[in-house]
C-alpha cells in the first residue's frame, strides 16, 4: 500500500496543504519549510490510531497554525492498494482558549464507499460488503478506529490500520542508541534508540531477514562479521563482531561502542533488509547524517533497488548534495514557505547549464 | 555485473531521463583525464544511447570530444569501456527479456527503472563469460566484448 496524497489544514505551517507522493519521494528545500512537519503529522496520526493516544495529547492546541484563529484541523490520507483507494479523514475541533480538543469526524472510505465513520460522538461500522454494522456512542477524545478489532468481516478496514501500524518514521540519533534490550520491540522508535530491541524482535520473528541483513552488512560495512545478542542479567546486549585481514576470529563490540556513523549505517541497512517484503513504509528524516560521504551512494542504490518491491514506499528528507544529485531530479519535491506563511510544494527547478542540482540549491537557484 | 555497490561510483545524468549526449561527452573527457591521474586501479564505463546514430558515430563523437580537449582517446590497455546501446537501452532490455528486436525500432521506455531488474540479472550471467549471441543486437555484442576485455578483468586482479 502506498500513500499517494496527504492533505493537512491548520497544523503548524501546513495550511490547506496538499502533497502527492510516489513509491520514492525526496523532500527538499530550506530549513523551516515544513518538511519535518509532514513526518510529524504522520507520526502523530499513527500515535492517535495505533497507540490510542488521546486527541489533546496527540494534537495539542499549540500545534494549530499560529497565525490563524481557525479552531478546526482537518487531515486526509489517500492510499493506493491492491483492493482500491483508501481515504482516511479526520476533523478535529479545538477550543483554543480552553485548550481542549475533540474529534468531530473520523472516516475511512474505500473507493468512495464508507468502511467506518465516527461522527459527532457516534460510531457507525460497515462490513467488507459495505452493509451497515453496529452503531454506538464513543468518547470523542479518542480515535474510534483505534479500538476496532480485526474480524473476518472488516478485512478491508484492517488493511488500512495494518499499513498505519507498519509506518516507520525515523530521525536517527546515534548517540542515544544503546546496546541493551529488555524485551523485543516490534517497531523501531522515532530516534532509532531502541534498535537493539527491534533487532531482537526481527531476529526472533523473521530469522530469514537476519541472514539477508548480515550478508548485506558484510559487503556494506567494512569489517562487519555478524551480530550477537548476549545475555547479561535480565537483559540482552547487542554486540557487533568485526574481523580484518589480520584478525580472522571476530572481535565483538557493544553496539553503543561503535561510532555514530557505523550505528547509523547498520540501522539504515537494517531498515532495507530487515523489513523486506513485510509491508513496512519508511519515512526518514536526513538519514545520511553521520554517514561518511562514500557510503551514501551505495545505500541509495540499495534503496532504489528495494523501493516499490521489498519496501512499498519510502519518503526521505534531505539537504545532502549526494542525495540531491542522485535522486533529486527524478524523485524530488521542494517544500518551502515565506516566513510566517504556509508551506507549499513545488517541482524541481529547470537545470541551469552544467551546474549540479545540489549546486543550484546551494546558490538558492531553485525557482 | 557482480560488482559490490561500494566499488561503484555512478554519475547520473542531471536531466534524469532523456537526452544527455552533450553531458556524457563532457563528463567522459573529464573522467578519462581524472582516471589517468589516479594511482590506484579504477575503471571507467561510459554508457550513451546511440539513438538515431550508429555505434561508430557515437564513438567518433567521444573521440572528437577528446581531440578538442587535447587528450588522447582510449588506449588499448586502458580499463575504459564505451557502451553504446543501439537504438537505445530499451532495445537491449527487450532482447534480454526474450523478445526479437532490431536496432532501428524505438521501443517504449519502462515506467520504472527497477522493471529492468530481470534483464539486468540475465546480462550479469552472460557477461560473466565472454558473451556473444548471433541473435543479440550487434551493439550488445560489441559492448559485452568491451566490458569483458577492459573492465571485467579489473575484478580478477
Amino acid at each position: 500500500m502506498v500513500l499517494k496524497r496527504l492533505y493537512a489544514h491548520n497544523y503548524r505551517c501546513l495550511v490547506n496543504f496538499e502533497i502527492h507522493l510516489d513509491e520514492l519521494t525526496v523532500l527538499l528545500g530550506p530549513n523551516g519549510g515544513g518538511k519535518s512537519s509532514i513526518l510529524d503529522l504522520l507520526f502523530t496520526i499513527r500515535r492517535l490510531v495505533i497507540d490510542n493516544t488521546r486527541i489533546h495529547e496527540a494534537f495539542p492546541t499549540e500545534d494549530c497554525t499560529a497565525w490563524t484563529s481557525d479552531a478546526d484541523q482537518s487531515f486526509e490520507l489517500e492510499l493506493l492498494s491492491d483492493v482500491g483507494t483508501f481515504t482516511y479523514r479526520i476533523k478535529i475541533a479545538h477550543d483554543r482558549i480552553g485548550r481542549k480538543a475533540r474529534i468531530d469526524l473520523e472516516q475511512l472510505l474505500l473507493d468512495g464507499a464508507t468502511l467506518f465513520e465516527f461522527k459527532n460522538g457516534q460510531v457507525q461500522l460497515y462490513r467488507d460488503d459495505y452493509s451497515a454494522g453496529p452503531s454506538y456512542p464513543f468518547d470523542w477524545t479518542l480515535s474510534a478506529l483505534a479500538t476496532i478489532v480485526p474480524r473476518p468481516d472488516n478485512t478491508k478496514l484492517t488493511l488500512f490500520t495494518t499499513w498505519l501500524k507498519k509506518l516507520l518514521i525515523v530521525q536517527l540519533h546515534p548517540m542515544l542508541m544503546h546496546s541493551e534490550s529488555a524485551e523485543e520491540a516490534g517497531w523501531l522508535n522515532r530516534n532509532g534508540t531502541n534498535f537493539a530491541s527491534w533487532y531482537r524482535y526481527v531476529s526472533q520473528e523473521h530469522q530469514d531477514k537476519i541472514f539477508d541483513l548480515t550478508k548485506q552488512l558484510q559487503s556494506s560495512l567494512p569489517g562487519f562479521h555478524a551480530f550477537k545478542l548476549e545475555q547479561s542479567g535480565k537483559v540482552r546486549l547487542l554486540k557487533v563482531g568485526f574481523t580484518s585481514d589480520d584478525v580472522s576470529v571476530p572481535l565483538y563490540f557493544g553496539f553503543d561502542h561503535l561510532s555514530d556513523g557505523q550505528r547509523v549505517l547498520i540501522v539504515l541497512y537494517s531498515l532495507l533488509f530487515g523489513l523486506g517484503k513485510l509491508g513496512y513504509t519508511i519515512y526518514l528524516d536526513e538519514p545520511e547524517n553521520y554517514v561518511s560521504i562514500e557510503e551514501i551512494q551505495p545505500w541509495l542504490m540499495e534503496l532504489l533497488d528495494v523501493c516499490g518491491e521489498g519496501i512499498p514506499q519510502a519518503v526521505i528528507i534531505s539537504h545532502h548534495p549526494e542525495l540531491i544529485d542522485y535522486l533529486g531530479k527524478e524523485y524530488g519535491r521542494i517544500i518551502e514557505r515565506d516566513p510566517l506563511g504556509p508551506s507549499r510544494v513545488r517541482g524541481m527547478p529547470a537545470r541551469i547549464d552544467d551546474l549540479k542540482l545540489s549546486e543550484q540549491f546551494a546558490r538558492g537557484w531553485t525557482e | 555485473m557482480g560488482w559490490d555497490k561500494r566499488e561503484l561510483r555512478v554519475n547520473k545524468s542531471p536531466n534524469a531521463r532523456g537526452a544527455a549526449e552533450q553531458w556524457v561527452r563532457c563528463l567522459f573527457v573529464k573522467e578519462l583525464t581524472t582516471l589517468r591521474k589516479r594511482h590506484v586501479r579504477s575503471g571507467l564505463l561510459t554508457m550513451i544511447d546511440a539513438d538515431g546514430r550508429t555505434v561508430d558515430e557515437r564513438l567518433k563523437q567521444l573521440e572528437k570530444a577528446c581531440c578538442e580537449a587535447e587528450i588522447e582517446f582510449i588506449r588499448k590497455d586502458e580499463a575504459v569501456a564505451l557502451v553504446v546501446p543501439r537504438r537505445n537501452i530499451e532495445t537491449w532490455i527487450r532482447y534480454l527479456e526474450g523478445e526479437h528486436v532490431d536496432e532501428d525500432t524505438q521501443y517504449t521506455k519502462l515506467k520504472k527503472a527497477r522493471q529492468c531488474a530481470n534483464a539486468v540479472s540475465i546480462l550479469i550471467d552472460r557477461c560473466s563469460g565472454e558473451f556473444r549471441d548471433a541473435d543479440a543486437p550487434p551493439s550488445l555484442n560489441v559492448a559485452c566484448t568491451q566490458y569483458h576485455t577492459r573492465i571485467h578483468s579489473l575484478k580478477r586482479t
